[in-house]
């Protein structure tokens, strides 16, 4: 046993010792051999046989691979030396003549290596612009968002409540300047048709935090900010220029916006729009009567002071947070708050899927890079007769090698030209193509960083692609080549090198294919998803009411009931309804409930909701589902009882087995109205996909509008069967009611439910693209090796069958030489994308990353068509005749 | 002293070949001796395996600081067919050299750490 045991140690050992150059393994094989013995003896009686197996393979993986390397160094010095100005020119002219005299060759090559490098360029160019560029504010790094963590429920937001400012502001050492923003949205009026216009609200120096000076005048300051403080903006460059002419004179005249004056106080610098688009800034005007320290309704800003690193700063800030939590246990208990860099977030939602995109699109190019090596080896060995002769009259073998890789440089400098003119097309088309949140405001253009990065790709691409052949013909002796082209000992070395090119390209493929696939069921996924309200035939719009002139809620719900009234007259619609907080759509508001039939609990515990106030022929028009009890009526007015429609998931969260109606609730919200009445429960509707088709909303509430008043609603339409829309006809209704309102985000449910999922049908596209190039690179190559093969062994061929062989038995031994190399590179795609398959887990929906349904049609639909680019080749071999297969040299 | 140039040529030498010339520099031995008297050293990390070794000494012989011996210990306690190497006079210079690297590269640690 023991000796048995030791014969297999060393014959294993043996094995690995292959991993070492050969001249290594003959000068110390044999000590390396008994050393490794020695350290087995000692592992027997210590124990630790395993371990000393893994050390010693990883032990000889990395002191082989090491010892190579310096030699390949060795190799590529005396390629350059010796180098002169004469020797390259002379180069270069054969690397030109040698490509011309095989166009078909050549332009094989350089369009299939073109493809791969612009792809490759313009995926960069879109990483480049979106992750890679600073964002455009001096000193970007500083810039630092902060987030509001419940630390009980484990959720995160972007909320921060007007109190919070001023705290964070008190940490001067930590904080250069601190702002409170968020999104506004009023109509400007006075300049033709009213408009409604995206702008900012802030709590002053929000110009000041990203290190801008204002163009004119001033930039807002935490003095404008109070309750009663005048009505001032200040305008972007847009506004100023296209309303003002780009007067200097601005400042100190005034807007009209939702109805009331504003005073222009200043001008901001070009290009600056945040948050989100806005072309003008206003200020909070809190009152912390009415919103204090649990009101969340603002997203905090800062610059870090010069010195503070992130580090400091988030212990600094978790110090105060803990504070605020013993001070306000109310509003702040479970709450910490967190930094994170303005870099980061803005990249968040977009960094895996452009990564992803980068690998994948790395993944073709290193296929293409295969395929043309597998072409230039089958042509190295072609010409090795030829090479040798050169090498006997005098070539140094070195001086031939290098002219090889003259001429695979050559191929990819012109592969890249061609590259950079179908990156620009590409980078084009792609940002046609991909959705608008993948881009956001990233200035995509062929920077010199892109051009840098396709230079490299084609300097990497010849190294890939050129070395390979380069260095075989520089390891052989010319004698070698001389004495039979055919079936010698090169051949079958490079028929396995060729083989480990062709598993490499069908495992790339595969694993992109995978990726492709995972996709495609994630799209299938989210088509199958019920989101709980109708999207064909329904149309929709924003409208929102100008404070100043409908001022309190009981006339902008009055305002809203007669609209829909008239809506619901028109001959296009069989339903009209009006909501705040329609689904896919930002402008939901969550809020604790307080359960009155249950005991009570202190606010940071009490579960939150989602609130939507809509109108009674809202439930229509949407297409949402009563489940109990009913739906709100026209008898659900301001001064009747107040009630409330509760969604599927509170119900049975908040009551279980229990009959929800006739329950009591409280929400903590209040918004138009003094104070939020106890509401009782009169209904039960089935839940929807509120926020994201791939997300659950959790438990949700719903309010007439009559007894919550918002003074902007999503109208929504559902059209009368054959009726494609009712805008015209809304549009004229409204001018009927108010001639200075406007209509804005018209769109479509279908279109709303497209764009969800716009991003993940654009990066499946891409991969399905991707993939389909690499299976035809692959497949190209796989016929190739197998055609290439059936070739150099016709004389083979030709004495099996004259000997007796079937065709059968020829058809299998040609179908062998593909199928091996791709099973091998199946095996090695499935092991790849099972490993990389976490990394795609945030792109999924409803599909696992290790999907073995997936991974079985992927692999099947690879191995039929490498069995089919291997059977044809392979079938003509077994029809070829004896006599003339003898006939070959 | 200023080393000649033919020792320049081998500064600085990888920590695991100086090891190897101090082990040798104690008497000639085999693969294995020098590998249990490498891992007799506590700062050193996990254990000393051939391909490691034997890319070390095949470095060193190339460089003509080690050569092999001709002298074998006795049969009695040691296997006759083991390779033994030995330091050259160029390897104990080296090695003198890299030893007084060293040192003025801890005395100038010294200098700026120790208080």
């Amino acid at each position: 046993m023991k000796t048995h045991d030791h014969a297999r140690r060393a014959r294993l050992y043996r094995l690995m010792l292959r991993l070492l150059p050969p001249e290594a393994r003959e000068e110390f094989g044999t000590e390396m051999l008994q050393l490794f013995l020695d350290r087995c003896r000692e592992a027997e009686e210590a124990g630790g046989m395993t371990r000393l197996w893994f050390e010693a393979g990883w032990d000889v993986v990395r002191h082989g691979t090491a010892e190579r390397l310096e030699r390949a160094g060795g190799h590529m010095r005396d390629l350059w030396r010796g180098m002169t100005m004469g020797g390259w020119i002379q180069d270069v002219r054969f690397a030109a003549r040698g490509l011309r005299r095989r166009p078909g060759f050549s332009s094989a090559a350089v369009v299939t290596l073109a493809l791969g490098i612009g792809a490759s360029v313009s995926i960069f160019s879109v990483v480049n612009g979106v992750l890679l560029t600073p964002l455009p504010y001096p000193e970007p790094e500083s810039l630092v968002t902060f987030w509001s963590v419940n630390e009980e429920r484990g959720t995160r937001s972007r909320g921060m409540a007007h109190p919070e400012v001023a705290d964070w502001r008190a940490l001067s050492s930590t904080f250069e300047h601190v702002a409170g923003y968020a999104r506004a949205r009023m109509t400007l009026t006075g300049f033709g048709l009213p408009e409604v216009v995206a702008g900012g609200r802030t709590t002053g120096d929000l110009l000041a935090v990203f290190g801008l000076n204002p163009t004119l005048g001033r930039d807002l300051t935490p003095e404008d900010d109070v309750s009663d403080g005048a009505r001032v903006v200040v305008l972007g460059q847009g506004l100023w220029t296209e309303r003002f002419g780009g007067d200097p004179g601005a400042v100190g005249r005034t807007v009209t916006l939702d109805g009331a004056s504003w005073e222009v106080v200043g001008v901001a610098p070009e290009g600056f729009d945040f948050p989100g688009g806005a072309g003008y800034w206003v200020p909070f005007y809190n009152d912390p009567e009415e919103c204090g320290r649990g009101c969340r309704i603002m997203s905090g800003i800062a610059r870090l002071a010069g010195g503070a690193d992130l580090e400091r700063a988030r212990r600094q800030v978790g110090v105060v947070s803990a504070r605020l939590a013993e001070e306000y246990p109310d509003s702040h208990r479970y709450r910490a708050t967190e930094l994170e860099r303005l870099a980061d977030v803005v990249v968040a939602d977009v960094e895996t899927a452009l990564w992803l995109l980068l690998g994948a699109v790395s993944m073709v190019l290193l296929v293409a890079c295969a395929n043309v090596a597998n072409l230039l080896l089958a042509r190295a060995v072609d010409r090795s007769a030829e090479v040798s002769l050169r090498a006997t009259l005098g070539a140094s073998v070195i001086r031939l090698a290098r002219q090889l890789l003259t001429e695979s440089f050559l191929m990819a400098l012109l592969a890249g030209v061609a590259g950079a003119v179908l990156a620009w097309w590409g980078t084009a088309l792609l940002m046609r193509l991909a959705p608008p949140t993948l881009l956001g405001n990233a200035d995509i253009a062929m920077d010199e960083s892109v051009l840098v990065f396709a230079a490299l790709v084609v300097a990497g691409v010849t190294a890939l692609f050129g070395l390979v052949p380069a260095l075989y013909l520089a390891r052989r002796a010319p004698a070698d080549s001389l004495n039979g082209s055919r079936g010698s000992r090169g051949g079958r070395h490079t028929g396995l090198l060729r083989s480990a090119l062709l598993s490499g390209e069908v495992a790339l493929s595969l694993v992109l294919m995978l990726g492709a696939g995972l996709l495609f069921r994630t799209i299938g996924q989210m088509e199958a998803v019920d989101l709980g309200f109708s999207v064909s035939g329904v149309e929709r719009f924003r409208l929102s009411l100008p404070e100043s002139r409908y001022g309190e809620g009981p006339v902008v719900a009055r305002f809203f009931a007669t609209l829909e009234d008239r809506l619901t007259a028109l001959p296009e619609v069989e339903h009209a309804g009006v909501t705040f907080g329609a689904p896919l759509e930002s402008g939901t508001i969550g809020t604790d409930i307080v359960l009155l039939d249950r005991d009570p609990v202190p606010p940071p515990d009490r579960p939150s909701v989602a609130v939507r106030a809509v109108s009674p022929g809202y439930l229509d028009a949407a297409g949402l589902t009563l489940l109990q009890g009913r739906w709100f009526t026209e008898d659900d007015r301001r001064s009747g009882e107040p009630v409330a429609v509760i969604g599927w998931a509170a119900a049975a969260r908040f009551y279980g087995d229990e009959d929800p109606v006739g329950k009591q609730i409280r929400l903590s919200v209040s918004w138009g109205f003094d104070e939020e009445p106890t509401r009782t429960v009169v209904g039960v509707v089935g839940d929807i996909r509120g926020r994201r088709i791939t997300e659950d909303d959790g438990p949700a509430a719903y309010l007439p509008n009559a007894q919550f008043g918002v003074d902007v609603g999503i109208v929504t339409l559902k059209l009368r069967a054959g009726v494609a829309t009712a805008l015209p006809a809304a549009r004229s209704v409204l001018a009927t009611l108010d001639p200075n309102l406007a209509i804005t985000n018209p769109e479509t449910m279908e279109q709303v439910v497209s764009r969800e999922m716009a991003a993940t049908r654009f990066y499946m596209t891409l991969l399905a693209v991707f993939s389909g190039m690499a299976l035809v690179l692959a497949t190209v190559g796989l016929y190739g090796v197998v055609a290439y093969g059936v070739g150099r062994r016709t004389r083979e061929i030709g004495i099996r069958i004259a000997l007796g062989a079937r065709s059968d038995d020829v058809t299998a031994l040609m179908v062998r030489q593909g199928v091996a190399p791709a099973l091998a590179g199946l095996c090695l795609g499935l092991l790849g994308a099972w490993m990389g398959a976490r990394a795609m887990a945030t792109l999924l929906y409803g599909v696992r990353p290790h999907d073995p349904a997936t991974s079985v049609v992927a692999t099947g639909l690879l191995f039929g068509v490498v069995m089919a680019a291997t059977l044809l080749p392979a079938r003509r071999a077994a029809r070829i005749p004896p006599s003339s297969a003898l006939r070959v040299d | 002293m200023a080393d000649s140039p033919d020792v320049q040529r081998h500064l600085p030498l990888h920590p695991e070949a100086f090891r190897i010339l101090l082990v040798l520099l104690a008497g000639d031995a085999h693969g294995y001796a020098i590998v249990k008297e490498l891992e007799r050293d506590p700062g050193r990390p996990g254990r000393v395996l051939p391909a490691n070794l034997y890319r070390r000494i095949r470095t060193l012989l190339g460089h003509g600081l080690i050569g092999e011996s001709s002298q074998r210990a006795d049969p009695r306690v040691d296997d006759q067919r083991r390779r033994y190497f030995t330091v050259t006079d160029l390897g104990r210079e080296v090695a003198r050299a890299e030893a007084r690297r060293l040192e003025a590269l801890v005395d100038g640690a010294r200098d700026l750490l120790v208080p």
